[in-house]
């Protein structure tokens, strides 16, 4: 019984008027901040650190946290109406949310990801209550060949993520990798392919590269033809969003294995949301008997990363309360928040300042509900965006994007990303390549490496390393199972339509 | 373009002209500090923590501007090449004066020339801490199982040229002992390796370490302050134990571009340094990790110049590895 006297204690906590209130703020700006593409949750929260030295540490926290999982609400937003990330972990949610709202579905898929956010977020919240330091000490056996082997499935799995030729996907996976080595070498600190410029020592800024490959490379293109737009005013009424019968017998499991990846990727320090969205895209669409449609406007295409993603952010915190390490540079900053009030983070925290984990952790309740009430009445709001017309809608993007990157550095070069990879985007569509596997390769690719070399180094150059420790061992086999799989089906596909060709 | 136009823009010329002219004034408007590293990181926490108190007793606000990217260097060039008109500052620390100059070619200023040094606000001492599983206690006892290691043994450190890898990198070859650097994306990441056993120690910098310190999740066996820590009294110093040349920190402080008027420094440091021996700065910075350290002009100067010559080398060899 004593869940339900730490559920007490952190309810007493989490609806204080004062904590409410900053619950309400944070989820409030969250979304705002999710919409605008190119200020990620990282900015918004640095930006507002200085405030928070005012306030005591448990509404600080539960304000920053709501930014946090309230950008991921948000972040789908501009996604799904206009092609262009909000955040990172919303880019995959492109890949079907926009051909949904070409479609004259816009509302339906607002309303569906805002309820998987929130089904993502409740299933991320019972993990953290329940098992939060179990987990933190399982997250504990990952050390770096385990990671690799997660990401070198991820990247497998990631092969289906285009359609057409493999080896179109393979090359543009390929480019993405050679995309993320650009910088410094975290090993030697040698310079890979920077040229000498300063800007590109710390490599490329992935939210400018996915919002320039997605949203600039459809301004550019839509600017090419006439739109025979599908968006009608009937399209944008409220009962446009109602879903269909067939939506949502189709989105159930995908939500539950979102949340489930979710939860997962969530606890390791390192991945989060990004990957986790990703690998439940990509899960997805291998599981479905019906890939092509994924890309065209799949409702699991959506369904599945926003409950993956909204999933990672609440058990991101686990490893940073549990622990006292921080998973990402966000969590960082929250435990910077924390040490400035000198509360000392650590595996001990949840013992010895039961009302503020608890009570964050019920916060996270209350925004998750604040959020939902607060996103579904703007689905109306947002989808009559589609209204207006491009020649306006567009140019008023592109001021948003830039004012967008360009006030987390203060580097115009950020800015000059977006734009190249506008045109890398406009190009490869142009020539049928897919973008999303760019993107993927982008992100694992220098993962990967990083963590390959740092077990190469601490097993003293030992292959066998990968296959000694037993998780690496099973994800090592469980990628040969997936390869070996696609291999079959390749065979027995080609095999198929020649007897069908023959006969 | 009308006459009041002309008077306006001549009215602005002389505004602009007088600061310099009439130095019993300053300050008389906002000052613009750089702070070459993202906001809630190490730098600018510590920057904005002395730039308050700072700002209110000269009677201006000082107003704090992230320029960041490149491992600081490129917001400490912005500071350099402004025009030094004693009124634009900027946090410099150990990377983007010490390490980057030794190290690289491209950078947009020089250590030694570009700066008016100001003065030290403080550092985080590097610590090297080993898992209790590894049954080590000592730093003795590190050194003895280092020296019979085969392959050698491996320690982490937040990342290639970070204080926590040169201040363990030169401790082993002073001593003449080979052991393998594993860098990582940050402390935290380095830390949990530690801790879950994966690497067996590892440098890192005390703020990090901390909490596992606490829980004994980790055992410390020596910081590279000058002195003990008053909060942590029972970790030795290398100092201490022999090595009286690894007492540097990942210092931060405060700098102008040259040709800024000596008065402006002066006073400046005077500021500074009244600011940082109040008790609540010190405890502020402390629960930080940041150690105050108080210098003038000259003995920090003094300070990047014996950092230059005894950690140069260090990070030269390290970069070729």
């Amino acid at each position: 019984m004593e869940i339900l006297a730490n559920v007490a204690l952190g309810l007493e906590t989490a609806l204080e008027p004062t904590n409410l209130l900053y619950c309400f703020l944070g989820v409030a700006l969250g979304t705002i901040v999710g919409v605008i593409p190119g200020v990620g949750p990282l900015a918004a929260i640095a930006m507002l650190i200085p405030l928070t030295f005012y306030l005591d540490p448990t509404p600080a926290l539960i304000m920053l946290a709501g930014i946090w999982y309230g950008t991921t609400y948000g972040g789908s937003t501009a996604s799904i109406l206009l092609n262009v990330p909000g955040t990172t972990s919303a880019a995959v949610t492109a890949l079907d949310g926009y051909p949904m709202a070409q479609q004259g579905r816009a509302s339906v898929a607002l309303f569906m990801t805002a309820v998987a956010s929130f089904a993502g977020g409740s299933i991320g919240i019972i993990v953290m209550m329940g098992f939060a330091p179990l987990i933190a000490q399982y997250a504990l056996n990952f050390g770096p060949t385990e990671y690799f082997a997660l990401m070198l499935l991820g990247l497998v799995a990631a092969a289906s993520l285009s359609d057409g030729p493999p080896a179109k996907g393979l090359a543009v996976v390929t480019l993405g990798v050679a995309f993320g080595c650009i910088g410094t070498d975290i090993y030697s600190g040698a310079q890979r392919f920077t040229f000498d410029s300063l800007n590109l020592m710390d490599g490329l800024n992935l939210i400018a590269l996915a919002i320039g490959l997605f949203g600039i490379a459809e301004i550019i293109s839509t600017a090419g033809r006439r739109e025979p737009t599908m968006v009608t005013k009937d399209s944008v009424r409220l009962r446009a969003m109602i879903p269909t019968k067939d939506d949502r017998r189709r989105s159930w499991m995908p939500v539950l294995r979102g949340a489930g990846f979710g939860s997962f990727f969530g606890t390791l320090p390192g991945t989060g949301p990004s990957i986790a969205s990703f690998v439940a895209y990509a899960f997805e669409k291998r599981i479905s008997k019906t890939p092509e449609r994924f890309g065209k406007g799949a409702i699991e295409g959506i369904m599945a990363p926003e409950a993956a993603n909204n999933a990672a952010d609440q058990t991101a915190f686990i490893p940073t309360l549990a622990l006292g390490v921080p998973g990402s540079a966000t969590m960082a900053l929250m435990l910077g928040v924390l040490i400035i009030h000198g509360i000392q983070p650590g595996p001990t925290l949840m013992a010895r300042e039961p009302e503020l984990f608890w009570g964050l952790v019920m916060s996270f309740w209350i925004g998750n509900l604040l959020l939902l009430v607060l996103n579904i009445p703007l689905v109306g709001l947002w989808a009559r965006l589609l209204l207006v017309p491009y020649y306006i809608l567009y140019p008023a993007v592109l001021v948003f994007i830039c004012i967008g990157t360009l006030s987390v550095q203060q580097n115009i070069f950020h800015v000059w990303t977006v734009a190249f990879f506008g045109v890398v985007g406009y190009l490869m569509r142009v020539l049928g390549f897919s973008a999303a596997p760019l993107l993927l390769g982008f992100v694992l690719g220098p993962l990967m490496e990083e963590h390959f070399r740092r077990a190469m180094l601490i097993s003293g150059g030992d292959f066998g390393f990968f296959f000694d420790r037993p998780i690496s061992a099973v994800v090592m086999c469980l990628t040969g199972i997936l390869l070996a799989h696609s291999l079959y089906r390749t065979v027995r596909a080609k095999m198929k339509s020649k007897a069908g060709s023959a006969a | 373009m009308n006459r009041r136009a002309i008077l306006a823009g001549a009215i602005l010329a002389m505004a602009a002209a007088v600061p310099t002219a009439s130095m019993a004034e300053w300050p008389e408007r906002p000052i613009r500090m750089i702070v070459p590293f993202g906001p809630g990181g190490g730098a600018d926490t510590l920057g904005r923590t002395v730039a308050e108190p700072l700002g209110q007793l000269l009677g201006v606000e000082i107003i704090a501007e992230n320029v960041t990217g490149a491992g600081g260097t490129i917001g400490v060039g912005t500071m350099a090449n402004s025009e030094p008109d004693d009124y634009t500052i900027g946090v410099i620390n150990v990377s983007t004066n010490v390490i980057a100059p030794a190290v690289r070619d491209n950078l947009t200023y020089d250590a030694q020339t570009s700066f008016e040094y100001i003065a030290m606000l403080g550092g985080a001492p590097t610590v090297i801490a080993v898992n209790p599983d590894v049954g080590i206690n000592t730093l003795e006892e590190l050194v003895e199982a280092a020296r019979n290691a085969s392959p050698p043994m491996a320690y982490g450190s937040p990342g290639t040229l970070t204080m926590s890898n040169l201040v363990p990198a030169k401790f082993f070859s002073d001593i003449g002992v080979e052991v393998e650097h594993v860098p990582y994306q940050g402390a935290a990441e380095a830390v949990i390796d530690a801790v879950a056993g994966h690497i067996p120690f590892t440098g890192t910098t005390f703020s990090t370490a901390r909490p596992q310190l606490d829980e004994g999740t980790l055992i410390p066996l020596a910081i590279s302050t000058p002195e003990r820590v008053p909060s942590y009294p029972d970790v030795p110093t290398f100092a201490e134990l022999g090595h009286p040349d690894l007492t540097s920190v990942t210092w931060f402080g405060l700098a102008a571009p040259a040709g800024t008027s000596p008065e402006v420094v002066a006073r400046l440091n005077a500021g500074v340094n009244e600011v940082l021996q109040r008790p609540e700065i010190i405890e502020a910075l402390e629960n930080q990790g940041f150690i105050v350290q108080l210098m003038t002009p000259e003995e920090f100067r003094a300070y990047q110049v014996t950092q230059f010559e005894l950690f140069g080398p260090v990070a030269v060899a390290a970069s070729q590895e």
